[in-house]
């Protein structure tokens, strides 16, 4: 009895490993999968009051539907900062780039209030419920 | 019949007149200016990551690469300037052995310093001139060369030229506290896709002509169809970065593409005149005059609208609108003011910009931001007190706020304007 617990343990310990090992840190194309973009970088413009975004298209069907959702950027070391959101200027309505086919690069501009992201820190990406980590910000 | 001596005092009479005329000609404090500019050809990264095969000038000597638009030249009235062009060639395109010229639009020069190759000659590859000429008038113009333009200006080969009066901060008598660049111009992709390396590989849809004498194929110039319009060689949003966030001088990185975007460069280390930003953002304070010169280079007219307030328009093509004209000195009622300026190929404006504090603090008050900021209303958890307030500049031609077809982009800049301190 004890062999087989024993047993049992040193598998799953074997098996968590393996699966711990095989996902790793995901690849940005893989990471960003789920929403049909790659995300590229971020730049701060405009004296840094401004985050540029910007993604490559991967999945055209799937871009155009996540990015219809609503997104927000957050600083990934502060949990609790307010999140930021897709500048809008008068007339020229959100300074959004909707997915225009696969393999564009495109942009979303974000305010950047207060300065909360810093150069040489990462972001947080929001799209409806998807999540995408660690984007560097330049 | 005339003396030895009586001819003596008359060349000397004469020279002493010549002299004063010279020194009356030339104000106070005349400099002599020189520039050399290198004509070749590099690439250019455009705003959604495309390198685009460009002709154009730099002012470091290097060939294959180019800086987009070309280096500022500019002096003061009644300077002597001399600006060296430098034919280097072309890397990508060694096959092509174009000359070149510096045609110095809308300065008063001889034929021979026009740049006009069909009235005067062009530069051959491997060679240089120097082009001189003395400026009567302040203003805004351009140089670009004139070597078969229809293809050598579309390819890139234009820049900057700005006369100033010689007083520090002022134009046409009016004062400003910073100065600002805007060269507009608009590119057709396949245009310069057909030139570059390689291009019978390329799939260059229907515009191609042939020519079976010689079995070349060249870009049919009349079905111009631009993609990219742009301002300071560059579409939204890389027309709103600034000071530090500029790439300067920025090379591919595998060595072979390359390429220089900038704002505005100024050609041999010149010093900027004082007060010239080199960013196509405007970032001001309320109630604080801006100057902005718009040129366009391109081949489309493009009706610039500005967003929040009026261009105080003081000049065109460097010459003092009527009201400036006549009142020698402007009031308040006497001012020419516009959202939009249409300006044509070719024409230059020089115009302040002053965001008025009093129409601001209204807008803030009575309206959540007014429409004007990018931030939410109070409501909001994204809203910023503190935060600027942005309005767009754009082309209003609104298919041109577009990079290849996809909005928002192209031929768009923000002005920032720091938040007014508004009575309660």
């Amino acid at each position: 009895m004890t062999r087989r617990c024993l047993l049992s343990l040193g598998l799953v310990s074997l098996l968590s490993a393996t699966a711990c090992g095989s996902s790793g840190a995901p690849t940005p194309a893989a990471r960003d999968a789920a929403a049909g973009v790659e995300v590229l970088r971020i730049q701060l413009l405009a004296g840094e009051d401004l985050a540029r975004l910007d993604y490559r298209v991967v999945d055209y069907e799937k871009a155009r539907r996540s990015l219809e959702q609503a997104i927000s950027l957050f600083p990934e070391s502060v949990g609790a900062s307010p999140p930021l959101a897709v500048a809008d200027i008068g007339t020229l309505g959100p300074l959004q780039q909707r997915p225009s086919r696969a393999d564009r690069v495109q942009f979303i501009l974000f305010t950047n209030r207060g300065r909360a992201l810093r150069r040489g820190t990462t972001a947080v990406l929001a799209i409806g419920g998807t999540r995408i980590t660690g984007i560097p910000v330049s | 019949m005339k003396t030895p001596r009586r001819t003596t005092r008359i060349l000397a009479g004469c020279f002493l007149i010549g002299a004063a005329a010279l020194l009356c000609a030339a104000p106070a404090g005349a400099a002599s200016r020189s520039y050399t500019v290198y004509a070749t050809d590099g690439y250019v990264t455009m705003a959604d990551g495309n390198k685009t095969y460009m002709f154009g000038f730099n002012d470091t000597g290097v060939m294959g690469q180019i800086q987009f638009p070309a280096p500022l030249i500019w002096a003061n009235v009644g300077d002597t300037v001399n600006v060296t062009l430098f034919n280097l060639g072309f890397k990508y395109r060694p096959d092509l052995t174009d000359p070149h010229t510096i045609h110095l639009h809308g300065m008063h020069v001889s034929p021979y310093f026009d740049g006009f190759p069909e009235g005067s000659f062009g530069v051959p590859m491997g060679a240089s001139f120097t082009y001189t000429f003395v400026p009567s008038h302040e203003g805004s113009f351009i140089y670009h060369c004139h070597v078969e333009a229809v293809e050598h200006v579309q390819m890139g080969m234009y820049g900057p030229l700005v006369i100033y009066s010689g007083a520090p901060k002022k134009a046409y008598g009016q004062s400003y506290t910073k100065e600002y660049i805007w060269i507009l111009s608009e590119l057709d992709s396949r245009w310069h896709h057909s030139l570059e390396p390689g291009a019978a590989e390329l799939n260059i849809p229907e515009a191609l002509q042939t020519y079976p004498p010689i079995g070349a194929a060249e870009w049919l110039r009349v079905n111009y169809r631009p993609d990219y319009w742009l301002i300071n060689g560059m579409g939204f949003p890389d027309t709103i970065r600034a000071g530090a966030e500029l790439p300067i001088r920025t090379y591919g990185a595998d060595g072979t593409l390359s390429g220089i975007q900038a704002g505005i460069t100024v050609a041999n280390g010149n010093l900027p005149h004082a007060g010239l930003q080199q960013s196509a953002l405007l970032d001001v304070l309320a109630d604080e005059p801006v100057l902005v010169r718009l040129i366009n280079i391109g081949y489309e007219a493009h009706p610039m609208h500005m967003h929040g307030e009026d261009y105080d328009i003081l000049a065109s093509d460097g010459n003092p609108l009527p009201h400036l004209q006549i009142a020698g000195r402007r009031g308040d009622a006497a001012k020419y003011e516009k959202f939009t300026i249409n300006i044509a190929s070719g024409e230059t404006y020089d115009a302040l910009v002053d965001f008025d504090s009093m129409h601001l603090c209204r807008n803030l008050s009575t309206v959540p931001n007014g429409g004007v900021s990018p931030f939410p209303d109070e409501t909001s958890p994204f809203y910023d007190p503190n935060g600027p307030l942005f309005f767009p500049a754009h082309c209003h031609d609104d298919y041109h706020v577009t990079n290849q077809g996809v909005y928002p982009g192209g031929m768009t800049t923000l002005v920032k304007v720091a938040r007014p301190v508004c009575a309660p």
